[in-house]
Parts: C-alpha cells; sequence; structure tokens
C-alpha cells in the first residue's frame, strides 16, 4: 500500500513537472514570438511613416514645382505593372490629353484612366514619371534638414495605431554605403541608454544616406500586456492541475489512515472478544481431551479462569452496548457538591495501589475549590485520564495534576511524560473506538471507548476537553468545566 | 519429544495452552511477549514456535519475520483469533504451519 501510493506521488509529480515543463516551453516560445512580432510591428510602422513622410513632401514638391506652368500632377494614383500598363495618370484637368477618357472625381481634378496603353499615353506617363523623379532626386540632393519631431509624432500614432504603446526615441544617422536602399548593409547607431531594442535603419533620404533608427526600452511590458490573457490562463490551469493533484493525494491518504484505523479496529475488538471466548474454549478442551478433570485443583483453576474470561468479555460487550445506548440517549448528569481535591486524591490513592509500574503524582488543586459536578461520572473522567497517563507510559510515568478556577469556569489539566500522540491523530482520540493504530503491536489492551466517555462527560457538564502532546514527550489533556 | 517456545501475552490462555502441551509430553518454554520470545528463541533453539500475532513490543508477524530470517526450517504455528484472510495469507507467507486459537485444532 505505502509502495503504491508512493508511486502515484512520484507520478503525480512527474505529471505535474511535465505539464509545468510544456507550459513553460510553450509559454517561452510565446514570449519570444511575441518579441519578434514587436519587432517586426516597429519597423513596418517606422517604413510606412518614412514611406507616407516622403509620399507626401514629394507631392508637395511635385504641387509646388508645376504651379509655375499652370499644371498639378497628383500621385495618389501611379502604378504599373509587369506589361507596362498605366491604370490610373491623376492630373490637372487643363493638362488633360485630349484623347483620354476623363471622369470628374472631384471639382479640381481629373483621373485619367486608361486600359490599353498607346503609345501617347506612355509618352505623357513616362514623362510624368521622369518629371517627379527628377523633382524628388533634387530635392533629396539639396535637403539637409529633417524634421524629426514631426515623423516621431507620426510614427507614436502610427505605433498606437498597431496597438503599441511604449516610449520610443527617433534617431537619424547618416552612413554612406554602397546601396542605400539596402538597410540591412547599414551598422546600427549605438543604442541609447535605457532603449536597447532598436529597428534597422530606414532610408530616409537615400542620396544623402541618411537613415532614420527608432530605439526603445525593453520591451518585455509590451510582451506581458500581449500574454497577459495567455499567462493568467495557463497559472490558473496550472494551479488547479497542481490543486486537483494535491487534493487526490490528501484524500488517497486520509483513506488510508481510515483504512488503518478501521482495519485496527476490527484487529483490537477481534482481539478483545475473541481472547478470552478462546480461553474458555482452551479451557474446556483441557478438561475435555487433555485430563485437566483429573486434576480437581487444575480443573478448579481452569473454571475459575472461565469465569473471569467470561466476565470479562460481558464487561467488554456491556460497554459497547452501553457506548451505543449512550450515543442515542444523552448521558443523565446528576450535579452535587463536590471537591476536586478530595476526588483526585482518592483516586490517586488508588492508582497508586493498583498501578503495575512506578507512577509518581504532583498533585496541584486548591483544596477548599468546590464545584457542582456529577461525582460518579466526573471520577470515572479523571479515572480514565490518570489510567491512560500510566497505560500509555515507559517504564515510570509522573502525573502532574492541576486544579484552577477562571472567570467563568474550572479548568483541570492531566500530564504525563508518556509515549505522547502524534499530531495526525490527536484529532481523534476522542471519537468512539478510536485508537492509534499500532498495526499488529498491541502494548495497551483498551477499545477505544475511555475518552469518549470523557468527551461526553464534559460535554454534558457544558464544559470542553482537547489535548496537546507530542510523541515521546508527553501529553496534556485539559477539561474545562463551566462553574 | 520436541520443545516447544510458547509465545502468548494473555497469560490466562498461555498457562492452559502450556498445561495441554505438557501433558501430551512436549517441553514447553513460556513467553510473554514477542521480544522475551524471540530471546528464549535465540537460547533454546526449539523444535517449534508457537505464537500470538498481537503482542506488545514486538507483534507475532515481525518475530516470524526474524526467526525465518535465523532459521528457515522451524515450523511456526500461530495462535491468533485473526481470521481475516490477509493474516491468514500473511502467516503463510511467513512460513506458518496453520493459524488457530484453538489449541485442539493446531494440536491436531
Amino acid at each position: 500500500m505505502k509502495r503504491r501510493i508512493r508511486s502515484i506521488f512520484w507520478l503525480m509529480a512527474a505529471c505535474i513537472l511535465g505539464i509545468n515543463g510544456f507550459q513553460a516551453y510553450w509559454l517561452y516560445n510565446t514570449y519570444q514570438l511575441t518579441g519578434q512580432q514587436f519587432d517586426r510591428t516597429t519597423r513596418e510602422a517606422l517604413l510606412a511613416v518614412v514611406q507616407r513622410q516622403l509620399l507626401g513632401g514629394a507631392r508637395q514638391l511635385v504641387q509646388g514645382e508645376q504651379k509655375g506652368v499652370s499644371r498639378r500632377v497628383m500621385l495618389q494614383e501611379f502604378n504599373s505593372d509587369a506589361g507596362g500598363q498605366i491604370e490610373r495618370i491623376v492630373v490637372s484637368p487643363q493638362s488633360a490629353p485630349p484623347d483620354t477618357g476623363r471622369r470628374v472625381l472631384r471639382s479640381d481634378r481629373l483621373i485619367i484612366t486608361t486600359r490599353q496603353p498607346s503609345g501617347q499615353r506612355r509618352a505623357a506617363a513616362d514623362t510624368a514619371a521622369r518629371t517627379i523623379s527628377r523633382i524628388i532626386m533634387n530635392d533629396w540632393i539639396g535637403s539637409r534638414h529633417v524634421n524629426l519631431p514631426q515623423l516621431l509624432a507620426a510614427y507614436q500614432a502610427e505605433l498606437r495605431l498597431r496597438d503599441v504603446q511604449t516610449a520610443v526615441k527617433l534617431d537619424t544617422l547618416t552612413v554612406p554605403v554602397a546601396e542605400p536602399m539596402l538597410a540591412a548593409n547599414v551598422p546600427n547607431k549605438p543604442a541609447p541608454a535605457g532603449y536597447p531594442v532598436q529597428t534597422p535603419p530606414i532610408p530616409l533620404n537615400p542620396i544623402r544616406s541618411v537613415f532614420v533608427q527608432a530605439s526603445f526600452p525593453t520591451p518585455t511590458p509590451y510582451i506581458l500586456r500581449q500574454m497577459g490573457g495567455l499567462l493568467a490562463g495557463s497559472v490558473a490551469l496550472l494551479g488547479l492541475t497542481t490543486g486537483c493533484f494535491a487534493l487526490m493525494l490528501s484524500t488517497i491518504l486520509r483513506q488510508k489512515k481510515l483504512s488503518e484505523v478501521k482495519n485496527d479496529f476490527i484487529n483490537n475488538m477481534t482481539h478483545e472478544l475473541k481472547t478470552p471466548l478462546a480461553t474458555v474454549s482452551a479451557a474446556v478442551e483441557a478438561m475435555q481431551n487433555f485430563g485437566a478433570l483429573n486434576d480437581p485443583q487444575k480443573a478448579q483453576t481452569y473454571l475459575s479462569i472461565s469465569q473471569k474470561e467470561l466476565q470479562r468479555l460481558s464487561d467488554l460487550v456491556e460497554k459497547v452496548l452501553n457506548s451505543a445506548v449512550e450515543e442515542r440517549q444523552q448521558l443523565t448528569i446528576n450535579p452535587e457538591p463536590v471537591r476536586p481535591a478530595e476526588l483526585v486524591q482518592e483516586l490517586v490513592a488508588r492508582h497508586q495501589l493498583q498501578a503495575s509500574k512506578p507512577v509518581r503524582f504532583e498533585v496541584d488543586i486548591e483544596p477548599s475549590e468546590s464545584l457542582s459536578l456529577d461525582r460518579l461520572h466526573v471520577a470515572g473522567v479523571i479515572n480514565n485520564l490518570i489510567d491512560n497517563a500510566i497505560k500509555y507510559s515507559r517504564e515510570q510515568v509522573t502525573i502532574a495534576i492541576k486544579g484552577r478556577r477562571d472567570e467563568t469556569g474550572w479548568r483541570l489539566t492531566v500530564q504525563d511524560d508518556g509515549i505522547g500522540i502524534p499530531r495526525s491523530y490527536q484529532a481523534a482520540v476522542f471519537d468512539r473506538f478510536f485508537r492509534v493504530p499500532t498495526g499488529n503491536l498491541h502494548p495497551v489492551k483498551g477499545f477505544g471507548l475511555g475518552l469518549y466517555y470523557v468527551r461526553q462527560v464534559v460535554e454534558r457538564h457544558g464544559g470542553h476537553i482537547d489535548v496537546r502532546s507530542e510523541p515521546n514527550r508527553g501529553s496534556e489533556f485539559s477539561m474545562w468545566l463551566p462553574v | 519429544m520436541p520443545s516447544i517456545l510458547l509465545i502468548e501475552d494473555e497469560p490466562a490462555l498461555g498457562m492452559i495452552v502450556k498445561d495441554s502441551l505438557e501433558v501430551r509430553g512436549f517441553t514447553v518454554r513460556y513467553a510473554a511477549d514477542g521480544q522475551e520470545g524471540l530471546e528464549l528463541f535465540r537460547q533454546q533453539c526449539p523444535d517449534i514456535v508457537v505464537a500470538d500475532v498481537m503482542m506488545p513490543r514486538l507483534d507475532g508477524f515481525s518475530l516470524a519475520e526474524i526467526i525465518r530470517r535465523d532459521n528457515a526450517s522451524v515450523p511456526i504455528i500461530f495462535l491468533t483469533a485473526r481470521s481475516q484472510p490477509a493474516d491468514v495469507v500473511r502467516g503463510f507467507e511467513l512460513g506458518a504451519m496453520t493459524t488457530s486459537k484453538s489449541p485442539s485444532a493446531w494440536m491436531s
């Protein structure tokens, strides 16, 4: 049984560790992926903002350039596919070629849409594209100023749109490289203090090799925010699983303990009930089959033993029956004036005469104290407590009995230096038929009724009893009765 | 006649069983608990051991385990009222010949 429970425990522990391991691995992977997602989002956001910025700048440039010749070129829609098809060109109304289809979008703009390119249309498109490129290149060559605060504001807005809320720093760097459009070739600028995570440099002005780079603090808060639900779910699941396992294990252990108590009870009752029967049976057999009847003295001894054993059996049956009856019918208490000091002194004297081992009593009770108690039952209670202190001790025992009055009642403690009671069984010692399991060892005879009776009597007086004990150090039973 | 070591913590039962065995000619040594029984076993080397199971200090099953380590062949009879299958099986596992509280039952 023990080995099986140990196996279950180790299997459970392995299971929990495995689940924890997998969860940790999974969460770590998710953490890494979320970190990569952060890098990608910040990079894409910067790229988008820079492109918008460049596009906006180019649009202003082209608009400004064309104003002199009273032409307006809008660059919102300028695409060409692999076949060189020009799908849409947006130009001012005055400059529209005469043979193109026209559609008025807004009052001041025209969109020219062609499905099939013709030589004239292609020439018009190429001219427009070359003009625009020249204007932008000229601007890039001449431009020195970068409006960083404006770019930063746009970048922060873009990050918010993409649900990335974190501090950010933008910085430009000028690095002459062979192919400025390939940002991968550009070495990073040293990260600012407290901003260790950086996007790759994004080309802002490829002609002058000006790049912009964003720096962020460690993205852990962002990642944890993103993984909040996952983390909470995982922790809850792990807690639930571990809790279930712990509950299961504690139930198994409790069941095991109950099973031990039950087996011990059955064994004890079997032993206590069958031993007198076996003794009488052996005596009768001895007289019948082993010639004991031929020896009158021996026969008399056997008969005497039989009588004693039958009486013992009768007492046991009576005790069990009484306890069953007492459970249904409350004990009747007949209070009368009692001096506890005298009562205890009588019991101590009796036990000193009967004890089978050296017993030292230390009694400390106010002699003049008088209480209203049921003399018979309270004597039974104190007798049981002294009896237990002697029975559950080693070769000799010291028993200290103290009686003290407090504000509302009277407290009696019976303390011994005996074998003690394991903590896990202390709460059960007042239960009916309970005995601390000892397996096949049978050091002390009894039925588990003594302390049950003690509790019944104390509770019928309106009091309570509890025990403090430490194995191999001794026990202290403390009884409180209201006055 | 073979010598018997009788180990029983109930003095009355122990006395009756001891007398009954002696009437049949056995030499009987009596011990009142398992520990005393083990000491006597080591001193006397009896031919048969008759032991109770539930005893103070050292129970019958534990005593039998120790005896079996020293002496694999000595017959052991458990003198017990316990008749649950698990107890009977445990008794036989330890090489007991029989388990019964009745002297005539195991003597036969």
